[in-house]
């Protein structure tokens, strides 16, 4: 051990770097990470919850639109993603555990098992945007053709506005035609903005949530990394702790995504 | 005789090897010293401030004669736009908690830098790459995104929906720059709790870092909402979907509700770190303890919280219902409390104090009384019934610009000239100071009272033209900027030119007692030789100008 220069330490015969960072000890430097990500994840949750209270809003203007909409969903993609982030969050958790006994190939095999099956939640949700695009695309072509090959030609709404202003019939199809996406299996039509509001914050909040999962992700690789170069001992294992916090915060708010824009039907 | 000896010594051995010694843009840019960044913060934040000002005047004389002077209404809006995003985002919410609090706020606690330094690094770095977005969307010299943004800071939908200018480039703008506040605010909250000298206890912190502490945290809390309502804004636009555009069945006023639920805790986040610098400086030129320490702690702590529960006064005469409107004017009441509590010791410290007016000290006690001013005016401003004639008048613009340009520009002017010596190592000129003070001062309150007797007869904000019944007025403001103007770039010019070519500063030209003063100036590469212990609060100024010891 006295052969160590400062900074570095031995475990498994091998020397290591000790935790510390910008002369602060090893523990200290743990505590203000785990600290500091805490308080980051107050922000994110503060983040999402201006989305929340934005759906609690629309919700309470027109609940009936959002059952509707919601139905539109299925349960069964949206239930096996919050399995799979589930058990991915457990798998985290125990590789936190196995890192702090010292068990460095454990933690690997468990954060292993988390990337997959946070990349299978993308997958998940890639096919069901794509299915709901494409069910968006054909209904507005049904509805309105001409006017969607404007809007597809200029991807702009207001200056079909500003073409039409004053034109009832043109105004009300441009505001049927690109929002109104519960109109999908020819439901109640007499107040599109509102079932529209359910699609565009099912894709603001699932869309965010998801950039989270890939940023979750790029953090749990780059652990595994850190992890493969042998970096991590009972002493040092702070970046496993905060990205699986980090981790969990994302799970967390699947769990309430999924009864809001799910289960609300 | 030895100490002398030995501090010569030291100064000797300093003068050669601090903070400072490294040339060359790149060992800025790639540094992660908190005291480089600080400094970058500054300068960069400074560069802002005179361009923002350099619109303000441009404004001002554009308003010199009713109807149009030199410009169309298109450009005045485009002005105006400029004028509040460079020094709303830019300037003055990173303003003196991203400098002063990166540069000293490590150094007062008696830590070697902040916690996360690279994280620090990072911040500055979205902050440059904010600045550069926000531009493009605010100029758009070749009309790329639409031409420059022209909604005003506020970004109000239903017209940043609709707007063909570049609103969404800006808006992602101050998003990021947003970004760059939370992880400052974040890095800061964790220095200041963990990161403390053995010894340096809560209430033996300087005020200044109490100051800091609330600030961050109303930047952690609150600005992930601005983040996420310009998002959702952006999407509006990008996808087409009405969520606050009332044509497609949105709610303009839900963005009023978001935006403000950030952007009034965002003044408390411009104005406390400025009322912390004032806690520092006043008991030093006053060689006074300040009075009631933790009346001060606490009051930062308390505007903090009540910051985030007023926002709804800017919506008085925005269908809030008139019972919702009185809950919301009692609270933003309670502001008054903790800032009256705050002026009132500064006051006490004061009094009976051996008051020496150098440059810091003008600078802090014409904030006290800016300030008190702008907070006055904001008393009818928080009344529904009075708020109804008042609001979107040119009494709001004047209240605004007493709070913020009296309290925190003002403040951070006594920063920059309290603090010069230790962060350059240099003495500023003491008469360029005190005329630059003067002109600020004069035309300051040549430029804002006449916009309060204007918003009172009913002088709508961000107007172009006006009734000639206003014209003397618009003239005595105009001209009232021009000195203000020339008062600032004194002030700036004058602290440029000292940090290359003033005299050499002592340690401690104040003979102030707080960490800061106690290392050479400028600071060394890792603030302490030791990390000091900490045995009593550094207020205790004695009237003879040396520190006595504190009694029990």
């Amino acid at each position: 051990m006295s052969s160590n220069q400062a900074g570095y330490t031995t475990f498994e015969g091998r020397t290591v770097r000790d935790g510390s960072l910008w002369g602060n000890p090893a523990p200290l430097v743990y505590s203000m990470s785990r600290f500091g990500m805490w308080l980051f994840l107050a922000t994110e949750i503060l983040l999402f919850a201006i989305l929340f209270t934005a759906y609690a809003i629309a919700y309470y203007r027109d609940g009936a639109a959002f059952h509707a909409s919601a139905k539109e969903l299925s349960v069964a993609f949206g239930a096996a993603n919050t399995i799979i982030l589930l058990f991915s969050s457990f798998t985290v958790a125990w590789g936190i555990e196995a890192v702090k006994r010292g068990n460095n190939r454990l933690m690997m095999i468990l954060f292993g098992i988390t990337v997959v099956c946070g990349i299978a939640f993308l997958v998940n949700k890639k096919f069901e945007y794509s299915h709901k695009v494409h069910e968006v695309e054909l209904a507005k072509e049904a509805i309105a053709p001409e006017l969607y090959q404007v809007l597809k030609s200029e991807n702009k709404c207001f200056e079909a506005f500003d073409k039409h202003h004053g034109e009832d019939l043109a105004l009300e199809k441009c505001k049927v035609v690109p929002f109104n996406l519960a109109n999908i299996g020819s439901k109640d039509k007499s107040k599109p903005a509102f079932a529209s509001m359910f699609f565009f914050l099912y894709f603001i909040m699932t869309g965010i949530h998801g950039l989270h999962i890939i940023i979750g992700l790029s953090l749990l690789i780059w652990v595994m990394y850190k992890g493969f170069k042998g970096e991590f001992h009972p002493g040092w294992y702070t970046p496993v702790e905060v990205s699986g916090l980090y981790w969990h915060l994302v799970d967390l708010i699947w769990i309430y995504l999924f009864p809001l824009l799910y289960l609300v039907a | 005789m030895s100490s002398i000896a030995h501090t010569a010594d030291h100064a000797h051995h300093d003068h050669h090897e601090n903070y400072l010694s490294k040339k060359g843009i790149w060992s800025w840019l790639s540094s992660v010293d908190h005291k480089r960044i600080g400094l970058l913060y500054l300068f960069t934040g400074l560069a802002a401030f005179l361009v923002g000002g350099a619109f303000a005047l441009l404004l001002r004389t554009e308003l010199l004669f009713p109807g149009k002077t030199f410009v169309d209404e298109k450009t005045y809006n485009i002005f105006f736009t400029l004028h509040g995003s460079i020094m709303i985002f830019v300037f003055i919410v990173p303003g003196i908690v991203a400098s002063f609090g990166n540069i000293f706020m490590p150094i007062m606690i008696g830590a070697r830098d902040v916690a996360f330094p690279v994280l620090n690094r990072f911040s500055y770095q979205v902050y440059l790459f904010g600045i550069g977005t926000i531009l493009v969307g605010l100029i758009d010299p070749f009309n790329w995104f639409g031409g420059p943004a022209d909604t005003g800071w506020t970004f109000y939908t239903p017209y940043s929906a609709k707007s063909n200018s570049s609103v969404i480039t800006m808006t992602l703008g101050a998003f990021t720059l947003g970004f760059s506040s939370i992880l400052t605010g974040l890095n800061f909250v964790v220095t200041i709790h963990k990161m403390r000298a053995p010894g340096m206890t809560w209430t033996r912190m300087p005020l200044f870092c109490w100051a800091i502490y609330s600030t961050s945290l109303i930047q952690v809390l609150a600005t992930p909402v601005i983040g996420i309502t310009l998002f959702l804004l952006i999407a509006e636009r990008f996808f087409g979907i009405g969520f606050f555009d009332p044509a497609l069945g949105g709610d303009p006023v839900l963005f009023q509700h978001f935006f403000w639920f950030y952007s009034h805790p965002v003044v408390y986040i411009m104005i406390l770190p400025a009322m912390g610098v004032v806690s520092e400086i006043l008991p030093v030129f006053s060689r006074k303890p300040i009075f009631g320490y933790k009346a001060i702690a606490w009051s930062s702590l308390a505007i903090a919280g009540v910051s985030f529960i007023v926002w709804a006064h800017h919506l008085f005469v925005s269908t809030l219902s008139s019972s919702v409107a009185i809950f919301f004017s009692f609270l933003t009441y309670l502001v008054a409390i903790p800032t009256a509590i705050k002026v009132f010791n500064w006051i006490s410290t004061l009094y009976g104090g051996q008051i020496s007016l150098k440059t810091p000290m003008l600078w802090a006690l014409a904030f006290v009384f800016l300030f008190a001013i702008g907070g006055l005016t904001g008393l009818p401003l928080a009344a529904p019934a009075v708020d109804v004639s008042y609001h979107d008048t040119y009494f709001v613009i004047a209240h605004f610009h007493y709070t913020i340009q009296g309290g925190t520009v003002i403040s951070l002017m006594a920063a920059l000239y309290y603090w010069m010596p230790k962060f350059s190592g240099r003495m500023y000129n003491e008469k360029f100071g005190v005329a630059a003070f003067i002109f600020v001062f004069v035309g300051f309150n040549l430029t804002f009272i006449p916009q309060f007797l204007m918003g009172t007869q009913g002088m709508p904000r961000r107007y172009y033209d006006y009734e000639p019944m206003f014209h003397s007025y618009h003239m005595l403001s105009t001209f009232g900027a021009y000195a203000l103007g020339l008062g600032y770039f004194i002030a700036v010019m004058n602290i440029v030119w000292s940090c290359f070519k003033g005299k050499p500063a002592p340690q401690n030209p104040w003979n102030a007692n707080t960490l800061e003063w106690k290392i050479p100036s400028p600071m060394p590469e890792h603030n302490f030789h030791e990390i000091p212990t900490i045995t009593e609060w550094p207020y205790e100024y004695g009237r003879d100008g040396v520190p006595l010891e504190k009694k029990k």
